[in-house]
């Protein structure tokens, strides 16, 4: 009889209608740097490694950078702002307030006038600038990709643990100017958004999470082979234990909402899921490219303004954190 | 008078198992074709090697190396050692091979084939000659599925690598020589290694895999997980060809040395215990928690060595080459019939080691080896 290889270790995992109230994302909004580059002109300057035939050929066409003088995190509050009206929602509901970053952490002032400069939080700008009131305002950061989702699973968590009736999650980076623009064979965009949750709302609840950290790729530089080995093979698990924790099969799926890494690592994947290409909302490879947290917010907003989602279809959210953590979230719409 | 054998692949995994055998357990005067870069080793030496230490003086007088090439005309020997090895030869084994499965099919042929076609015509002009024994493999079969018969060779399913192919080209002409050759085909499957110790006298593909999984770097694997992977240890199958070339030759004979029935791990077991005893092995790598391949169609496994290959990422470029020139074969289940083979050896199975029962130690040999071979 063989054996199994290791036990598994304890991970964030959730189905969560057995855990209180439902919780459901009722407001998105996402905001794109104005400048758009194609790939022929990141080539030109320098900004990709790989041939940018290479790169159109696994799924990208443009990426959006933030060049703009304005703080980059105007972005993030003005998709906040954008959220918070879309659900009419007032200002004194919101509870906890998220700011979410990908990287590894947030520059401090190259050389600070006085230590206080260190202390001047994007999380309690945006507070303020939204008009927030009674809402905690704090910063998770150091998932990559996978902080977004870590973040509503986060919030959704506390929103069941107490009387709070929102939260606000915003998520967003902007990768140093003249940085290059490839990572890892993926084309990266700069970009804000904003997941507004409420306890007790109908429209995308939360069904299930699932996440695995496998920290040996915490160094990634170093790691960087072995991050692109492991990558698919604990992504199909990780999708597939969410759709267990869910209570689904594949078949019940009616859309994979992608993190906007190349459109063929999805085409892999979705071959070794045994799912139909056509579940994954995919078009928006090419038009904005891969952002390091906003992908979902971007696509599902995308989703639903085009009318591609009915009333209690299931969605499932993946998405790769370097670092590296792998997450999947199920939500019905 | 004693039997005279003439050996190629005398120093490879099964060869050097072969030759300590019929020095051991015959009175057979032994001559080793070694390849011309081990010009300077000596016969001690190979006897010490493959005896241990110290061998036997008589045992030692018996073994004689010559130093040659199988891909050079008349062997690359000496016209004088020719004509001594066509007068003396009463035996011939032919086990020198290129077993790289990533070669380019001429490269692979010009030693496989035209090194057999060589050694071949030493055959046909050995006077004494009364058994010629040739080392093949059962993956001549290719891509081909079901049951595999001793009976059969031709197919027209193709090849996952160039080895199969051009071991599949050297079977055909010692079919074309059996008019004047008394030869016999030995198809051996994958050897693994030694079952008492796990030493790999020279890695091949499989253990190429194996250290990809150590890497961290094997991604995906074609076929189906309840497919047979056939296995067989180096010393299970030296012993058992040592007595079908001794004491059951027939010429015309082609027989199929592979795993017993049940004597198989499947794909999805063997990648499971290979992480299993990897970690047993080797703690600090259990500690990083590789995740195991996915086991997918060839289809995906195509695309994704396609897309490293198209992102010219040399790492992992070269991981999916070590792992696609052999890894599409467990994508085209096979049993391969045995009953000639059974009706030689009734017993084969029940000394031919299981893999279960040695397994870990090969894996174990190969972590403390860092897969270099062994001298």
């Amino acid at each position: 009889m063989p054996v199994k290889v290791s036990a598994s270790p304890a991970r964030p995992s959730r189905r969560f209608s057995d855990s209180g109230p439902s919780v459901g994302i009722t407001g998105l909004a996402y905001r794109l740097p104005r400048r758009r580059l194609s790939l022929e002109q990141l080539e030109a300057g320098g900004s990709i490694a790989s041939p940018a035939a290479v790169l159109r050929d696994f799924g990208f066409a443009h990426c959006h950078v933030h060049e703009e003088d304005a703080p980059f995190d105007d972005a993030l509050i003005e998709s906040g702002r954008e959220a918070l009206e879309r659900a009419a929602l007032p200002r004194d509901d919101v509870g906890l307030l998220l700011r979410i970053s990908g990287l590894a952490e947030y520059a401090p002032p190259a050389r600070p006038d006085t230590p206080l400069d260190l202390f001047r939080y994007p999380a309690a700008r945006a507070h303020h600038e939204l008009g927030l009131t009674r809402a905690r305002a704090l910063a998770l950061s150091q998932q990559g990709c996978s902080g977004l989702l870590s973040a509503i699973d986060l919030a959704a968590a506390s929103l069941r643990a107490s009387d709070e009736p929102s939260a606000l999650c915003l998520a967003g980076d902007a990768l140093p100017r003249g940085a290059c623009r490839e990572i890892m064979y993926n084309v990266m965009s700069d970009a804000g958004a904003a997941v507004l949750l409420q306890r007790g709302a109908t429209r995308n609840t939360l069904v299930s999470f699932h996440q695995q950290t496998r920290s040996w790729y915490w160094d990634t530089p170093a790691r960087e082979q072995e991050i692109l080995a492991a990558y698919f093979p604990v992504a199909q698990r990780v999708i597939t234990a969410a759709l267990e924790k869910a209570g689904l099969r594949m078949a019940d799926v009616a859309w994979f909402v992608p993190h906007n890494v190349s459109l063929r690592s999805w085409q892999i994947l979705a071959r070794l899921l045994r799912l139909p290409e056509e579940k994954v909302w995919t078009r928006n490879i090419a038009r904005v490219g891969h952002t390091v947290s906003c992908d979902h917010v971007i696509n599902l907003t995308d989703m639903e303004s085009e009318g591609a989602l009915r009333p209690g279809d299931y969605m499932v959210l993946f998405t790769f954190g370097l670092g590296a953590s792998w997450s999947c979230m199920v939500l019905r719409h | 008078m004693p039997e005279s054998l003439f050996v190629t692949g005398g120093t490879g995994m099964i060869g050097r198992d072969m030759i300590a055998r019929i020095l051991r357990e015959s009175d057979a005067e032994v001559c080793v074709l070694i390849h011309r870069r081990c010009r300077g080793a000596s016969s001690a030496d190979l006897a010490r090697a493959l005896l241990g230490a110290p061998a036997a003086r008589e045992q030692d007088r018996r073994l004689r190396l010559v130093a040659g090439d199988v891909t050079a005309p008349d062997l690359g020997l000496s016209a004088d050692e020719y004509r001594r090895t066509c007068a003396t030869a009463s035996g011939i084994l032919h086990a020198a091979a290129t077993t790289r499965f990533d070669l380019p099919l001429e490269e692979a042929r010009r030693v496989n084939v035209a090194g057999t076609a060589n050694v071949l015509a030493l055959a046909k002009g050995c006077g004494r000659l009364e058994r010629f024994g040739f080392v093949s493999t059962a993956y001549v079969a290719g891509r081909r599925t079901g049951t595999i018969l001793e009976s059969e060779r031709e197919h027209g399913e193709g090849f996952v690598n160039s080895y199969e192919q051009s071991k599949y080209e050297a079977e055909a002409l010692i079919e074309d020589s059996l008019n004047g050759v008394p030869a016999a085909v030995y198809r051996l499957s994958t050897v693994l290694g030694d079952s008492r110790t796990g030493r790999v006298a020279h890695p091949t593909a499989p253990h190429h895999a194996l250290r990809m999984m150590h890497l961290g770097l094997a991604s995906m694997l074609p076929g189906a997980p309840e497919n047979t992977v056939d296995l067989i240890p180096g010393d299970g199958a030296a012993c058992a060809l040592y007595r079908l070339f001794t004491d059951h030759f027939q010429a015309g004979q082609v027989l199929h040395l592979t795993a017993p029935e049940a004597g198989s791990y499947t794909l999805a077991e063997i990648v499971e215990q290979s992480y299993r005893f990897l970690a047993e092995a080797d703690p600090a790598w259990g500690a990083r928690r590789y995740p195991a391949p996915v086991i997918t169609s060839p289809d995906t496994f195509e695309l994704f060595v396609r897309s490293a290959e198209q992102a010219n990422n040399p790492l992992m470029r070269g991981a999916m080459k070590t792992l696609r020139h052999f890894a599409h074969q467990l994508a085209y289940p096979k049993r391969f019939d045995r009953s000639r083979l059974l009706a030689c050896l009734p017993r084969y199975d029940e000394d031919m080691p299981d893999v279960r029962s040695y397994y870990a130690k090969v894996v174990a040999s190969c972590v403390g080896s860092g897969w270099r071979r062994h001298a």
